[in-house]
């Protein structure tokens, strides 16, 4: 027999004893085996329970009850009943819908404690010194640091940076096409332009050889001055064309 | 019998339910009930009589304090071994403080002051022994001794109030008395 249940037995049986459903006798004859060890458990008990405390005086008592009802202090008002009310309800009744309750808001304030967190830390990832966010910086670059993680970052970072320059040569493709079709509208504008300044030039031309006719009209001797004369009408001639055309250009902008 | 003791401790429920929304009437049922046992358990503690009785009343100041925060743990949740656990820890403040180690001689020789003088002389051997013994003991087993026998505290209070299940209060107690058989035999040797 284990000590653990030699000791229930014998302790139950001096309970017995102790409180009269049972006599010493009885216990004995009930388990013979411990008949022994509970003799000598008996005896220690009845040397203990010999030893007799002076019963208080009644009057006493009431006395000292009196002048400790004086001692107390007046309870505050509660607001509220909770704390009896919290009494009753774990000794009576565990209101499980209750503590449900209190298990969502444990679950959401953990859920908003992580989201706000990882926002923060997201948010301070461009902070400089001097922002708010960037004492979380400094602690989120330590922390990477110390726990191993830049090394995992880092290559993370690398993996997303080859998926990039993958896509990016996907988009230089598609460029290409699409700056060679632009290519050839620009090739397209540039001759219409060519065109226009041939026309332009052509006006003038024509223009200077009236000029040069009237001039040649005027004084076949003096071939200078009339040379001069040409190239002065031909620059005023070409302002006023340009002019004219920034003019129109103004016109359609508006 | 199961009902009656039902209907005690129900009623003793509505006393402290009653006593934390500040009813002294009710504290003051909560007193007569616990006083004696509180009373005895200090004295066979303390050196006189006077300190049992000083000590007495700083417990039931500090439950009428606390009270509002009785039931906040689930292993206090029983007022018996909660007023035992004020008591206990007044104890050790109130030695703490005085530097005086735990005596049980003064308290023990109480009883016998309405004796004849030849039993008195008798008596006190007897006492001086159990006292021995009892010192000997470890505090745990010292403990469980002192509540079980002058507390009158049952195993489920005992355990709450030394810490331990119910099982090892079992063991202790039965180990302790074991041990006192021991050493009372070898003193009278």
């Amino acid at each position: 027999m284990n000590e653990k249940r030699k000791a229930r037995i014998i302790i139950k049986c001096l309970d017995e004893v102790r409180s009269g459903n049972m006599s010493r006798e009885e216990c004995q004859q009930k388990y013979p085996k411990l008949a022994e060890e509970l003799r000598s458990i008996f005896s220690s008990s009845e040397m203990l329970s010999s030893i007799q405390l002076p019963e208080v005086d009644p009057l006493y008592i009431r006395k000292q009850k009196i002048k400790l009802m004086q001692k107390l202090s007046d309870r505050e008002n509660l607001v509220t009943k909770s704390q009896s009310h919290r009494y009753m309800e774990q000794e009576h009744k565990p209101n499980l819908k209750r503590r449900l309750k209190m298990t969502w808001v444990i679950i959401v304030t953990t859920i908003l404690s992580l989201v706000s967190g990882a926002g923060a830390v997201y948010a301070s990832k461009d902070a400089l010194p001097g922002d708010v966010l960037y004492p979380v910086k400094t602690w989120v670059e330590d922390f990477e640091e110390t726990s191993g993680l830049d090394d995992f970052i880092d290559t993370i970072e690398d993996f997303f940076e080859d998926v990039d320059d993958d896509d990016d040569d996907l988009y230089d493709n598609d460029d290409d096409v699409e700056n060679d079709s632009d290519d050839d509208l620009d090739e397209d504008s540039d001759d219409d332009a060519d065109n226009d300044s041939d026309s332009d030039s052509d006006e003038d031309l024509d223009e200077d050889s009236d000029d040069d006719a009237d001039n040649d009209s005027d004084s076949d001797s003096d071939s200078d001055s009339d040379t001069d004369n040409d190239t002065d009408d031909d620059t005023d001639d070409d302002t006023d064309n340009d002019t004219d055309n920034d003019n129109d250009d103004d016109d359609d902008d508006d | 019998m199961r009902l009656t003791l039902d209907t005690i401790h129900r009623s003793e429920d509505q006393l402290i339910i009653k006593a934390i929304s500040g009813d002294k009437e009710a504290f003051g049922h909560l007193y007569d009930n616990y006083f004696m046992q509180i009373f005895k358990y200090l004295l066979i503690r303390t050196n006189t009589k006077e300190d049992a009785e000083d000590m007495t009343e700083i417990v039931f100041m500090k439950a009428w304090e606390h009270l509002p925060n009785f039931g906040e743990k689930k292993k206090e949740r029983n007022f018996h071994a909660w007023l035992f656990r004020i008591a206990h820890n007044t104890l050790i403040d109130r030695y703490r403080t005085k530097k005086e180690s735990l005596s049980l001689e003064s308290a023990l020789q109480i009883k016998s002051t309405n004796a004849e003088p030849e039993k008195i002389v008798l008596q006190n051997e007897k006492v001086k022994m159990i006292r021995k013994a009892i010192k000997m003991l470890d505090e745990i087993s010292r403990e469980v001794i002192m509540s079980r026998f002058f507390g009158g505290l049952s195993h489920k209070e005992t355990a709450q109030l030394v810490g331990v299940n119910e099982n090892n209060v079992r063991i202790i107690q039965y180990r302790a008395l074991k041990k006192l058989n021991i050493l009372l035999r070898e003193q009278n040797e």
